[in-house]
């Protein structure tokens, strides 16, 4: 691997220059552009394309501003201008357009003279595998082969789906799941609106499969439960909750009792852990509410009932849960919840952990 | 401690955000945007001139203040109607639920449900009361026979009624159930003008007792979801139909949610579509463009929730370093918090900065401060605007 695979903050200028130095050609792990991409939508595709490429391949580093002499090998860096706008509208295009979004991924500019000079992206090897690229309307998966990028046949995606581990796990879990559930959830049509469903059967179990699973990008999450546990040795870990929150930059509302039982300790203390999570107390708090809250409104959904992000409350009790969708009145529904979790319950909570600064 | 509504003076609200959809009294604001707010009240002014009723569509980005357009744009049209505007605007705000294979006869039973049968049925009555012979009104309403005889059943009560509405929305019904009505066939069967000749005939309806019909359409992205091409399109002739100079009795107001206007669905942005609502209806609801357009937004927006008594006693009390209309911030943090909104040109969105006065406000509040500091704002905008 190109640089062992370092972090960009690991590397400096005179590193890409001694790429150039030693004509270091392109391959899996390493491409270069002579320009900028440019700014039709295109030109973003192709951008979002070749970072995915890399990241459903092995990882790697992508130069923006070398010359290559044709066969792939770099001749010269070629500045261009305004490289930190560059960088920064990749960044926010990367995280708009990139499911699930790449962890670790590290665009930067290098500067060269006054407001000159190039970007690097750096593309970790990704656990998530395989991410996609979804603008206007299209959802399409690209993988990197030697110097160039293709479009992954079904049979790929279909393979890497199965080789990773972490996507087999769940996948299994959704099979048991629905094994499991059949009659857990209404199929009483046309009494049960299509923005609400009854879920008889554990519906904690039902919110966190929907929200681990089901490919939500949260911009935020919300937890209102009296206790909580870190459901460790269960199929949905609260520690796999909170990295993808983290992969997804989920600010993480959490409104709990203050612990005094092993297990509730252990399930804040897993929660403390996220920068991204802001943990309350409340000995009042008697309700129970789950809410995804995405930037696109379509995906988010709320469950509200009786059960605590509890092993028991997942697993064992008698639980009813009433999950909402963003569709026709589900829309005000969620609008409420999400006034009443994600503002009023936090002003009448104490803050015992604020969410930490990101960089 | 005070709670947190009182502890910021804020008027009848439990926080600083905005929804319509909670609050159906916050439909009334539009906030630091006149210049868009006299646009679309010229276009609207207009089209009750010609074509008689308004159709526009509103897009932008995630958060860009859509839903909070069309919600003012209906309490303007209640509250304000203009002068040109012949009737009592009768406005239905809905959803529309989109799949792969919907199609127009989904998109007008979902219209159909949320103008609801008990509004048309009480339509019918009125004109009933206003006419000598009911027959010969419902006929002029519409050139389709079928369509006035489904309409004339909604005044009586009982099975019948129920079939005709199920009928007038589009649903496939028994022959025998088509015969009981007298009608030669389903709505529908022969195409999607043929939905369409209904839902206007309504807005005829309405117009002959005094309204004017106004949908408003939300998240009409979801027109996206539609795959199939037959299904994609009969929803696009159902549109070219309802966007035509001879429908002047059903207005509709779109929103739909793009970054450019090229990521709109296909089926709101085609020529023969935008030819007949005309280019000037189409309005963008961009980001705030500068810091000083945020300021007006923030001030405009904090003037309108605190209780300005109430806060100008506490500046008093507390001497605190800050003013009213900008309170609770302090005049630094009220100045950072408009740079950091406007670092990021697609950031400066009115839901983010009502996310960013909500989420500093509570960290203030935590802190027991009265005011919003730099600190604060800085941390906020960290997660906020990051």
């Amino acid at each position: 691997m190109i640089f062992s695979g370092r972090s960009l903050n690991d590397i400096s200028l005179d590193d890409i220059r001694l790429l150039i130095d030693n004509r270091v050609p392109e391959g899996l792990h390493l491409g270069y552009k002579e320009r900028p991409y440019g700014g039709r939508d295109r030109d973003r595709h192709e951008m979002l394309r070749d970072i995915v490429a890399l990241g459903n391949a092995e990882g790697g580093y992508l130069i923006l501003g070398v010359r290559e002499d044709g066969t792939g090998r770099p001749l010269e860096l070629t500045p261009f201008d305004d490289p930190q706008t560059v960088a920064h509208a990749m960044q926010q295009a990367c995280l708009g357009y990139i499911r699930d979004r790449i962890e670790g991924l590290e665009i930067r500019a290098f500067e060269i003279g006054f407001n000159q000079g190039i970007v690097v992206i750096h593309v970790p090897s990704s656990d998530q595998r395989p991410h996609m690229v979804t603008l206007g309307g299209h959802t399409d998966f690209y993988s990197r082969y030697e110097t160039d990028k293709r479009a992954m046949s079904v049979g790929q995606i279909r393979e890497m789906i199965l080789f990773n581990p972490r996507f087999r796990q769940l996948a299994e879990l959704e099979v048991r799941a629905r094994e499991g559930l059949v009659g857990g959830e209404s199929r009483v049509e046309g009494v049960i609106p299509p923005y609400a469903q009854v879920i008889t059967e554990r519906p904690v179990e039902r919110f966190l499969q929907r929200y681990l699973l089901g490919g939500v990008v949260a911009q935020t999450m919300v937890i209102v439960s009296p206790f909580i546990g870190d459901l460790a040795g269960t199929p949905f870990e609260l520690r796999a909750v909170i990295e993808k929150a983290l992969a997804d930059r989920t600010r993480l509302y959490v409104i709990t009792r203050e612990p005094r039982e092993l297990y509730h300790q252990a399930g804040v203390a897993v929660l403390r852990q996220c920068p991204l999570a802001e943990i309350r107390y409340n000995p009042d708090i008697h309700a129970k509410l789950y809410l995804v809250w995405s930037r696109n409104e379509a995906e988010s959904f709320a469950l509200f009932g009786s059960g605590n992000l509890t092993e028991r409350g997942l697993r064992y009790n008698i639980e009813l849960g009433m999950m909402i969708f963003p569709r026709g009145h589900g829309r005000s529904i969620l609008h409420d919840l999400y006034q009443w979790g994600g503002y009023a319950l936090r002003t009448m909570s104490q803050c015992i952990k604020a969410i930490n600064a990101i960089h | 401690m005070m709670e947190f509504p009182k502890w910021f003076c804020l008027k009848d609200r439990l926080n600083f955000t905005i929804d319509p959809q909670v609050n159906p009294d916050d439909a009334r604001f539009y906030f630091g945007r006149d210049d868009i707010k006299s646009r679309l009240q010229k276009q609207l002014r207009k089209a009750f001139i010609a074509p008689g009723v308004p159709k526009l569509m509103v897009w932008g980005p995630y958060g860009s203040g859509k839903t909070q357009t069309l919600f003012y744009l209906e309490h303007y049209l209640k509250t304000d109607t203009p002068s040109s505007c012949q009737g009592v605007p009768h406005t239905i705000y809905a959803i529309i639920e989109v799949r792969s294979n919907s199609t127009a006869r989904d998109l007008h039973m979902q219209l159909m449900e949320a103008l609801g049968k008990a509004t048309v049925a009480g339509w019918v009555r009125r004109l009933f009361d206003q006419v000598s012979n009911l027959d010969t009104a419902l006929q002029e309403l519409t050139d389709d026979p079928n369509i006035a005889l489904a309409l004339k059943e909604l005044r009586g009560a009982g099975e019948r009624t129920f079939t005709a509405w199920r009928w007038i929305t589009g649903q496939s019904l028994k022959a025998a159930e088509v015969s009981d009505l007298s009608v030669t066939r389903n709505l529908g069967d022969i195409g999607a003008g043929d939905l369409v000749n209904a839902l206007v005939a309504i807005g005829n309806l309405a117009n002959q007792v005094g309204e004017k019909l106004i949908f408003l359409l939300d998240e009409l992205e979801e027109l996206q979801n539609v795959r199939t091409g037959d299904a994609a399109e009969s929803i696009h002739k159902y549109l070219r139909r309802l966007a035509d100079a001879a429908n002047a009795s059903v207005g509709f107001l779109i929103g739909f949610k793009a970054d450019v206007f090229d990521d709109g669905p296909e089926v709101l942005r085609r020529g023969d579509v935008r030819g007949r609502i005309g280019a000037s209806n189409y309005m963008d609801i961009p980001p705030l463009p500068a810091v000083s357009d945020v300021k007006a937004f923030v001030r405009e927006l904090l003037s309108n929730l605190i209780d300005q008594e109430q806060a100008q006693a506490r500046i008093g009390e507390h001497h605190l370093d800050t003013e009213p209309g900008i309170y609770p911030f302090e005049r630094s943090a009220f100045e950072l918090l408009a740079d950091y909104t406007t670092q990021d040109p697609a950031r400066a969105l009115p839901r983010y900065i009502i996310n960013a006065i909500n989420e500093c406000a509570i960290q203030s509040w935590d802190e027991e401060k009265y005011l919003v500091d730099e600190g604060i704002v800085n941390g906020v905008a960290q997660y906020v605007f990051a």
